[in-house]
């Protein structure tokens, strides 16, 4: 039955492992399907209209694509959208969670392509575009490959699929500009062949990007297209590449670093590096979104950071003389804080020291207000039409809220909030993205950053204000550049806001107390890589957020009257054209009329494997899974024969069927299993028989939360045992179980560092028919780990596995997983506690080994220093046992953990130390 | 004698087809389809126009992937395929009757003169062989470098182009080098994928350098050479007076050939990937956008064009005022070469991106992943 289990839950989600948070099925979504010439797009009702814009892009896409991969797609190509990343994170098409910076995936199994609005058609564009490009780059590789004979396994790198990615997909744009200017500056570009230790990181992206850009520049455009059709040449990347442009990487990089530094050196002769000319507040890991609350002569800054590992909001005292970061609000660990959005919205402070911010809540996200005087939360509001809120900004006399939010149409809007009242104005309603609204002092405007310009298309944005009845929307600010995130100063004579006028984005003003036709914008900073969010900290002062290093930090720059007094100065310009732009859909004679969904199944995966046992001969099976295109609905097949001669082929039969469900909020599985075969029963080692079972099991998964869930399950089996050395016994076994999962836990190099797991279950085992198997069991586990410092925590655990009854099963210990130094599995017994502390830090961060291997680098390796302690008993308690010791662990390509340990056992009921040393090696996360 | 030299070549495949041997003398005729295109110029014109509508006769799978267009002769179809196989078919039921591996990829068309190919390889040794279909053996191999376009075989000459950016004359009888012609100094010296044209003394080549070069067949000197937008990968093709190629960023030129002097260029509009066909008063451009422009060759005005749904890179064919094209949306349109307007489609299961070839009344066409079709007007067999 377990066996089942393992194997129908391998691919599935994480509520049915022993830990693990959940994709919790929020939402019924009704899906619809829309095909047009090349694409079958899936969607739900309320967004047809952003699916037929999708369906627009698409349609564009596809056919530059096959032009420049001189390929075509001779399938339908699954796009699947989502109106709002909450709603993308709830997709079964990728059994994995998705963080907050995923903007979308190419899921090669299906050939599926899952893509969420975030309020921007262009983005939305570009997201669909770069998507589209894996499909075409996977497709054509395969092509080629087979057209030779040659095996699919030959893939590019990543920095190169995904610069390819970006580059046919996007402009060169001042966020691209940012991250590889950054890392030129600071001198942490690593060469092509080195990009490897980058692997995944937005700079990754970004520098393939510009790999692939230098490239066409250099070497002309079709070589993209010769990178693919030359891939059969070599099973070496880098022999393609110089087949392909005739210099290999070490050549290449030459050219290319030199042409980077060449661009951006000179830079540093006009503009500044921003730790040098300003104060830092917060210099490490990630920080946005800084407000000051400036009250009785004491000043705060609120932000959200993950200084401490978990994103949550922090204050800083400014004017301290070594400012350090106070825990707020602690988040990602609960149901009511389950993420923040650091990099999308705001938070905003009352004159009474009301703290508004937003954080994914369950389905949707709320809008929560904390008093600071009393630190304590005063409420959560959640809108049932809104799914996203961002930015929430105070009038000046704390009734209202103005906030910007996607609701199921994928559009971007403004809302007023009536606090007292609970009542919602809509300002605005239309494609355009609305963000970052700022109320004035004054009351009467709200000012916001919007593509609702001309310039829009090419993904700018513009500032506008609105008057509080969403009438009267008027230019602040017109462009040909990105103005963003404004803010009015303490007076409301002044806007502070980022713009990335000359290509980087930098703080400006304009004071809006002048005439229209007199204002101009002032530049505040000059910085070389980047500012954002600005907040004014009084009049004269103001915080932000910069990029160096490749981290966000929070720094301050006073004197800002004095600053502007002598800084450049450019002239407004006046709107040309007032009205936006029209975004393309597809309808008509392009796209069929829409249809409801109705599941379509495909294979996942076949596999057949022979193996051959020295006790029990040779082992044939194979297993089978699909599942239907939006991964709700997964079957499992399962069957392996242990025979030995042809007679023995039906009693030696395995079979079992499994279905999963989880395309709603309570998963279900269920399936019927035939287990026939010898066995040894770990548990017992003396027992060596031949077992026949068959019957069926039902599981229930509810989430109370992505941190918490209950499971019941039910099997039902009739067992057979033929003990060779007793007699045999026959049951019909029920069996019911319990559980409670909890799970806070954030992850290290080598397993936690932070938070809490925790697991109990009850259950009960009855022979219903003959009465000769019944017994109960409890399982209690959990752990803690308390984090010491950004890269060190100590980790704590406690074990309890409790059988009893008759015919009561034992579990065992011993090995690298849990009471370590002793032989693997050598500690048996019905009832079982184990109990463990380990502290975990840092120890290398990167070794190389330069020969024989020419270079090969190997990530961090982490310490560990622990004890553990534990016992094992049937009926009468005999002895404990433990062990102390040190260890080091290797993550290997982010994918499995190799552990090493050295220590001593404590022996005789915990009195004696073991002569000697034990050493042990083994891989696994630790506990 | 056909039939005899199928029947031993057959008798020969019975062996477990894994040799190709021709004892008999293949016996020549003006529709016969030797070369890329047809003939030195690159027309793509075929000799006889096949009836509509038309069936699908045969299906040959080759076990590989086809880049390389069909040669025909004497009712034996040689197909080059990427894993370096030369393999002959009986056209008239599509049946293997042998092949020969020749161990590296074959891209470019192989060309056909009496039982010899001379075979194009993507090998940098080796890479021009010279195959006696007769004696089922290697004639002559040359070290030309890699070579990923078609041969042009005029008269007893044979020339290739190459990866690493030369142009290479060969005596096809003895394989014996004429002369070597580097286009552009050895630093900025480009790959060559695009497939040589020959007429009136005149070898025509484009380069990834984005030059048309017109050389000297006697001695490969250079007689002139035209500079374009960006790389050329398409081969040219010989419209009475002028050289007609088009480049990745969609410019076509026509260059006279005789002084090398622009008579007209022209945007397509896209990519061009695949040789243009020309039956001598119009040029007609594939280009990876799905357009195909029918252009007048004298003065480069745009006649018509025909907008497919995907991509053509490759060469349409001309068969009396009917054009076959070619197109990755798996099909193959026949159009009026009049008007430009669509007449048929032929479909398949895989994308179109070789030239068809027509020979007497079968159309062969090849496509995805390893196919090759023959197809004849229904209720006819030629």
């Amino acid at each position: 039955m377990a066996a089942v289990v393992c194997c129908v839950t391998a691919a599935a989600d994480a509520q049915f492992y022993y830990f693990g948070r959940n994709k919790v099925q929020y939402t019924d979504f009704e899906w619809q399907v829309l095909k047009t010439e090349h694409f079958h797009i899936y969607y739900y009702q309320g967004m047809e209209d952003l699916a037929r814009r999708g369906a627009a892009v698409a349609e564009e896409a596809y056919h530059v694509l096959e032009q420049r991969f001189n390929h075509s797609i001779t399938h339908p190509i699954p796009l699947i959208f989502y109106s709002s990343h909450l709603h993308f994170q709830q997709t079964n098409t990728t059994p994995g969670f998705i963080p907050e910076g995923v903007g979308g995936f190419f899921e090669f199994l299906k050939g599926r392509v899952v893509i969420p609005s975030d309020g921007s058609t262009m983005q939305f564009a570009h997201v669909i575009r770069h998507e589209l490009v894996h499909v075409f780059s996977m497709s054509k590789f395969n092509r080629v490959l087979l057209d030779h004979r040659k095996p699919v396994d030959r893939l590019a790198p990543l920095w190169f699929t995904e610069g390819l990615a970006e580059y046919w997909s996007t402009e060169w744009d001042t966020q691209a500009d940012l991250i590889v200017r950054d890392a030129v500056l600071q001198n942490y570009v690593p060469g092509t062949d080195l990009m490897y230790r980058i692997a995944g990181t937005y700079l990754m992206y970004k520098l393939g990007q510009n790999v692939c850009q230098f490239i066409a520049s250099h070497y002309g455009e079709e070589k993209l297209l010769l990178l693919f059709e030359n891939s059969w040449v070599s099973r070496t990347w880098e022999e393609t590449f110089k087949a392909t442009l005739g210099v290999d990487f070490e050549e290449f990089d030459k050219v290319w670093l030199y042409d980077l530094r060449k661009r951006y050196y000179p830079l540093l002769a006009g503009q500044d590096i921003p730790s040098q000319v300003t104060t830092t507040l917060i210099a490490n890991g990630f920080n946005a979104k800084p407000v000051v609350d400036v009250r009785d002569g004491r000043r705060w800054v609120y932000f959200i950071g993950n200084v401490l590992g978990y994103t949550s909001i922090y204050r800083v005292n400014p004017d301290a003389e070594d400012p350090e970061a106070e825990l707020v609000v602690k988040g990602e660990q609960t149901h009511e804080f389950e993420a923040f959005h650091p990099f999308q919205s705001k938070i905003s402070i009352s004159k009474d020291g009301l703290l508004a911010f937003v954080s994914k809540s369950g389905e949707t996200d709320a809008l929560h207000l904390y008093d600071t005087k009393s630190e304590s939360l005063l409420e959560t509001l959640r809108f049932r039409d809104l799914v996203v809120i961002g930015s929430p900004s105070w009038s000046p006399d704390g009734s209202r809220i103005v906030f910007s939010s996607i609701d199921k149409s994928g559009n971007n809007d403004l809302y007023i909030l009536r606090v007292q009242e609970r009542s919602l104005t809509r300002l605005t309603n239309d494609v355009y993205d609305e963000r970052d609204p700022a109320w004035s002092p004054d009351g009467r405007l709200i000012a916001f950053s919007s593509d609702r310009t001309p310039y829009g298309p090419t993904g700018k944005y513009n500032l506008f204000s609105v008057d509080t009845t969403g009438v009267d929307i008027r230019y602040l600010v017109y462009g040909n550049a990105s103005y963003v995130s404004p803010t009015w100063s303490p007076d409301g004579r002044r806007l502070a806001f980022t713009a990335d006028i000359d290509g980087v984005q930098n703080i400006w003003t304009l004071d809006v107390s002048l005439p229209e036709d007199q204002r101009s914008l002032r530049r505040l900073s000059a910085f070389v890589t980047a500012a954002s969010d600005p907040a004014w900290g009084g009049r004269d002062d103001m915080v932000f957020t910069v990029y160096e290093r490749g981290s966000f930090q929070l720094r301050r720059m006073g004197e800002v009257d004095a600053r502007l007094d002598t800084a450049e100065v450019r002239p407004i310009l006046a709107p040309d054209r007032i009205d936006g732009w029209e975004p393309k859909r597809l309808d008509g004679a392009m796209a069929q009329e829409p249809y409801r969904y109705a599941k379509d199944y495909s294979l996942d995966i076949a596999q057949s494997q022979i193996s051959t046992d020295p006790v029990f001969g040779t082992v044939g099976g194979a297993a089978l899974a699909i599942s239907d295109l939006l991964g709700n609905d997964q079957y499992y097949f399962f069957i392996y024969n242990t025979a030995q001669v042809q007679n023995e082929l039906l009693d030696n039969f395995n079979v079992a069927i499994s279905r999963i469900s989880l395309g709603s909020r309570v998963n279900h599985a269920y399936g019927i299993f035939r287990f026939a075969g010898n066995r040894y029963d770990l548990t017992d080692p003396d027992l060596f028989y031949y077992e026949r079972s068959f019957g069926g099991y039902f599981v229930l998964s509810y989430p109370l939360s992505r941190f918490q869930r209950v499971e019941a399950g039910v099997t039902v089996s009739n067992s057979d045992k033929d003990i060779y050395i007793n007699a045999p016994r026959r049951a019909l076994l029920l069996s019911n179980s319990l559980s409670y999962i909890w799970d806070t836990s954030l992850w290290g190099p080598s397993g936690p560092v932070d938070g809490r797991r925790m697991k109990l279950t009850l259950a009960y085992t009855d022979d219903i028919q003959y009465a000769n198997v019944s017994y109960y069991s409890l399982i209690a586990d959990y752990r803690h780990y308390l984090r010491l410092t950004t890269r060190s925590a100590w980790a704590v655990r406690g074990h309890l596995w409790y059988n009893e009854g008759i015919e009561a099963r034992r579990f065992f210990m011993g090995g690298s997983w849990d009471l370590r130094g002793w032989p693997r599995w050598s500690i048996r017994g019905k009832k079982l506690w184990l109990a463990s502390q380990e502290l975990r830090f840092p120890f290398i961060d990167e070794f190389i080994v330069r020969f024989p291997f020419g270079g090969l680098g190997l990530g961090s390796v982490r310490g560990a220093l622990f004890t553990d302690v534990g016992g094992a008993w049937d009926d009468f308690y005999r002895d404990s046992k433990g062990a102390v010791g040190a260890g080091i662990r290797l993550n290997f390509g982010g994918v499995i953990v190799l552990r090493y340990d050295i220590g001593k056992r404590i022996e005789q009921d915990l009195t004696k130390l073991q002569r000697g040393l034990f050493y042990q090696f083994f891989f696994g996360w630790d506990f | 004698m056909r039939m005899l030299s199928i029947a031993i070549l057959c008798a020969f495949a019975g062996i477990g087809c894994a040799g190709l041997r021709l004892t008999q003398p293949l016996k020549s005729a003006s529709d016969d389809w030797t070369m890329q295109g047809g003939a030195p110029d690159r027309h793509h014109t075929a000799v006889t126009v096949p009836q509509l509508p038309l069936v699908r006769l045969w299906e040959y799978n080759a076990q590989g992937g086809i880049l390389a267009t069909p040669l025909v002769r004497d009712s034996i179809v040689i197909v080059a395929t990427l894993h370096g196989e030369l393999q002959a078919i009986d056209l008239r039921n599509g049946r293997r009757l042998g092949y020969e591996k020749l161990g590296a990829p074959i891209t470019g068309t192989p060309a056909l003169n009496g039982t010899i190919v001379y075979v194009p390889l993507s090998s940098a040794n080796g890479s021009l062989v010279a195959f006696d279909l007769r004696e089922n053996r290697i004639v002559w191999q040359a070290i030309a470098g890699p070579i990923e376009s078609g041969v042009l075989l005029e008269r007893t000459n044979v020339y290739v182009a190459t990866l690493n950016g030369s142009v290479l004359s060969f005596d096809a009888r003895t394989g014996e080098e004429r002369w070597k012609a580097s286009l552009g100094p050895q630093k900025d010296r480009k790959p060559i994928r695009s497939t040589p044209a020959y007429v009136a003394g005149v070898v025509v080549v484009g380069s990834d350098d984005g030059t048309l070069n017109g050389l000297n067949a006697a001695d490969g000197t250079e007689r002139w050479k035209v500079r374009m937008s960006a790389s050329i990968f398409a081969g040219p093709v010989i419209a009475g007076e002028v050289a007609v190629v088009g480049d990745v960023r969609g410019e076509v030129v026509a260059v006279e050939i005789a002084s090398g002097t622009v008579r007209w260029r022209h945007e397509a509009g896209g990519p061009i990937y695949g040789q243009s066909s020309s039956d001598g008063v119009s040029v007609y451009v594939p280009t990876a956008a799905g357009r195909i422009l029918a252009i007048d060759a004298a003065t480069g005005a745009e006649r018509w064009s025909y907008e497919g749904s995907s991509v053509f890179n490759s060469a349409p064919l001309i068969a009396g005022d009917r054009l076959y094209i070619p197109s990755l949306d798996c099909t193959v349109a026949i159009l009026d070469t009049k008007s430009g307007e669509l007449i048929d489609r032929l479909t398949f299961d895989g994308r179109v991106k070789v030239s068809p070839v027509i020979w007497r009344g079968y159309v062969l066409v090849v496509s995805e992943d390893k196919f090759l079709s023959a197809f004849v007007h229904k209720g006819e067999t030629p």
